[in-house]
């Protein structure tokens, strides 16, 4: 079906490159990261922040209409400060610790095993007492 | 700096992965979310299967049944009783309802392209290794883990504690730098902003804390 | 105030003439909208299929025994039962290694 095709072409695609990407750029490498963190090199902030800014005029140019605004429920804040603490720490975004292991850092498949355990613990505690409200039912 | 790019090559390819994902795959890139939905694997697939199974006008019809069925004789809607008869009862008062944003897909992604989109990024970091050289397969982190986190044996719970609050931390946010950080900001999304504010001010935070202090 | 899920909910555009008692009901009543069965299981961070409605029935037949396993005792009535070959689906395994194989079949 054509567009069975084109979603898991475009996914193969873009996810290749963003592999791709974020290895070239330095985030799976540890001291890079923490250059950045620590303000010591802004190479990659500046490569982040620069994607935003070029994201959003592209955005602007080549995908019609505004989202639906999500709502700021009150898992956002402390969900964040979790995740920016678990990335000083084992420098992965859920992303990186997959570049990190593509090149070739086996341990990165311990981090890996954490993320999964952490996300399948926070559904449960989700379903069971939070009930986050994360704007949106059908996606 | 180390053979990695320069910051506006980075930036151009990020943005190039994030507006393109949108544009081919109609929905925005998010890495947290393909790993949310890949290890529920078995209840995505059944909800595909049950989407699937329908047809439109199946469907339809099924819905007007399952409206006799929850409220009894069709009534005409409530505020179309209020209204002036020049009103049509098929569209609701423009006025009196708020009207739906700019369209969107109305079903994620199939679970198995995520689990694709998650493979693809890991091949996509082989090639890039092995064609810069930096490809090394290893057990420890590199040097600069070991003088700023953790040496030896600790490393092994450090790495894991920090996946747990890894995969905690971006499901109780809703999103990671890709979801929230590249496709939530470049949308103005005001819980992406505020939430890729502060995931990055507290990774600063942390390793400063690493490099100063510990 | 609509239900904030609104723009994104696939039922929601299809909720016209005689429908619009489901907004009624539900999505445009501020005091009733997080009730709706959808915006509850979608809070409790559930996929969620196209055919459940606001009050908990599904449109069509369900065919999906894992999620028959685990919905309430007052469960799922087909409200229009589907005629595809689809419809028929065995009961649900239960011994533990037949559980394993069918997880394996999906």
């Amino acid at each position: 079906m054509t567009s069975n095709l084109r979603t898991h072409g475009g996914v193969a695609l873009f996810g290749l490159m963003l592999g791709f990407s974020v290895s070239m750029i330095g985030f799976g490498d540890f001291a890079q990261l923490n250059a950045m963190f620590t303000f010591q090199d802004l190479r990659m902030f500046l490569a982040f922040a620069g994607a935003v800014a070029l994201a959003a005029v592209g955005y602007a140019i080549f995908v019609p209409g505004r989202p639906a605004r999500r709502p700021i429920h009150r898992g956002v804040v402390p969900g964040a400060v979790l995740f920016g603490t678990g990335w000083a720490l084992s420098g992965g975004c859920p992303a990186i610790p997959l570049v990190q292991l593509g090149t070739g850092y086996l341990p990165a498949a311990v981090t890996l095993s954490g993320m999964a355990l952490g996300m399948v613990l926070f559904r449960s505690a989700n379903a069971r007492w939070f009930q986050l409200d994360r704007g949106s039912c059908g996606l | 700096m180390s053979g990695y790019w320069p910051w506006w090559q980075g930036a151009i390819a990020l943005a190039t992965v994030t507006v393109g994902y949108q544009v081919v795959v109609g929905r925005s890139i998010g890495i947290s979310g393909a790993w949310e939905r890949v290890l529920n694997w078995r209840e995505e697939r059944a909800v595909e299967r049950a989407n699937a199974s329908l047809d439109d006008d199946e469907f339809e019809a099924a819905m007007a049944a399952a409206t006799a069925a929850a409220f009894g004789d069709p009534q005409p809607p409530l505020l179309a009783r209020n209204s002036p008869s020049t009103v049509s009862l098929d569209e609701p008062a423009p006025a009196q309802r708020t009207p739906r944003r700019a369209e969107a897909p109305t079903t994620p992604a199939p679970v198995a392209s995520q689990a694709l989109l998650l493979v693809s990024v890991l091949i996509g970091a082989v090639l890039a290794a092995v064609s810069s050289g930096r490809f090394d397969v290893r057990a420890d982190m590199g040097p600069a883990f070991s003088d700023l986190v953790v040496d030896g044996p600790l490393m092994w719970p450090v790495l894991f504690g920090g996946g747990i609050l890894v995969g905690i931390g971006t499901r109780m946010a809703g999103g990671c730098s890709s979801g929230h950080g590249l496709s939530g900001c470049s949308r103005f999304q005001p819980v992406s902003l505020v939430a890729t504010a502060v995931f990055f001010g507290t990774g600063v935070v942390v390793s400063t804390l690493l490099w100063k202090v510990i | 105030m609509t239900c904030t899920h609104a723009d994104t909910c696939p039922i929601f555009p299809k909720l016209k003439g005689s429908l619009l008692q489901w907004r009624d009901a539900y999505c445009d009543d501020e005091a009733a909208y997080p009730t709706c069965q959808r915006f509850k299981d979608a809070a409790a961070g559930k996929p969620v299929p196209i055919n459940l409605l606001p009050n908990g029935t599904y449109v069509g037949a369900w065919k999906d025994d894992t999620r028959a396993a685990s919905s309430p005792a007052e469960s799922r009535p087909a409200v229009l039962a589907s005629t595809s070959e689809e419809t028929a689906t065995s009961a649900p395994p239960t011994s533990l290694l037949g559980r394993i194989l069918a997880w394996f079949r999906k």
